[in-house]
């Protein structure tokens, strides 16, 4: 059996346990699409499942098609349960770009203390805020952005050629 | 030459063609956070899959390039 935990979390859980919580905070995600994507009336979201493989196996997960003027502009397609330093990965693809959207439950704090006195300490994700998916960009580094309407509306022109109307 | 360095050569030295890299990451713990270190033994995991690939072994957890480099700079930062 490999090595499944994020370390970050320490949590001593049966995979089927883990693999149910993926289940649950995809769905989450899924659900909050599907309401962003109702307020522009061009947009077809059509639920679809997918092969993951991952250290649980190989099993299918639902995700969406993104669809509009009669083609799909975007998949959102899960990845895996578990990645390393982050607890799930989905990713949006379209035709132009796949973009990594992981699920943080922190900001993956390291620290190390010697005889007392703090050694190190630092952030992998400094940009974390809250539990949540976060979209994976690369600055020179890994950075991370919330994953809100707002954001998402920014994510599908980044991987297609279509721009989601906002919600008036 | 940081603290523990000597330890560390000293192990080398003996054990090098035998070493396991997960015993040698062991060494550095207390100067690097265990989560980190645990991490770090999860990439190694994933490049093994990636040069080894066996078809009958599940997948371990993956990670995307640029996290990669950026726990394994940060853990030569934590020792440097």
């Amino acid at each position: 059996m490999p090595r499944i935990m994020n370390a970050m979390e320490q949590a001593n859980l049966d995979p089927a346990v883990l693999k149910e919580r993926f289940r649950v905070r995809l769905d989450a995600l899924l659900n909050e699409v599907r309401q962003w994507l109702s307020a522009d009336p061009r947009v077809l979201v059509t639920d679809h499942r997918y092969v993951v493989e991952d250290p649980f196996g190989r099993y299918e997960a639902p995700g969406l098609q993104i669809s509009a003027e009669g083609r799909i502009i975007a998949e959102l397609v899960p990845e895996a349960g578990v990645v390393i330093a982050a607890d799930g990965r989905v990713n949006l693809v379209g035709e132009i770009d796949r973009l990594t959207i992981l699920y943080l439950t922190g900001p993956g704090r390291f620290e190390s203390t010697i005889n007392g006195v703090q050694h190190f300490g630092r952030n992998l994700f400094p940009q974390f805020s809250q539990e949540g998916w976060y979209w994976l960009r690369n600055n020179e580094g890994p950075e991370v952005r919330f994953v809100d309407e707002a954001t998402f509306r920014l994510m599908i022109p980044a991987v297609s050629d279509f721009e989601v109307r906002v919600r008036s | 030459m940081g603290p523990k360095a000597s330890q560390v050569l000293d192990r080398i030295e003996r054990e090098i063609e035998f070493a396991r890299f997960d015993e040698l990451l062991d060494l550095y713990k207390g100067w690097l956070d265990p989560n980190h270190v645990g991490l770090i033994k999860q990439i190694k995991d994933c490049r093994d899959w990636i040069s080894h690939r066996n078809p009958k072994k599940t997948k371990p957890a993956v990670i995307e390039p640029i996290t990669a480099h950026k726990l394994l700079s940060t853990a030569m930062d934590a020792l440097s």
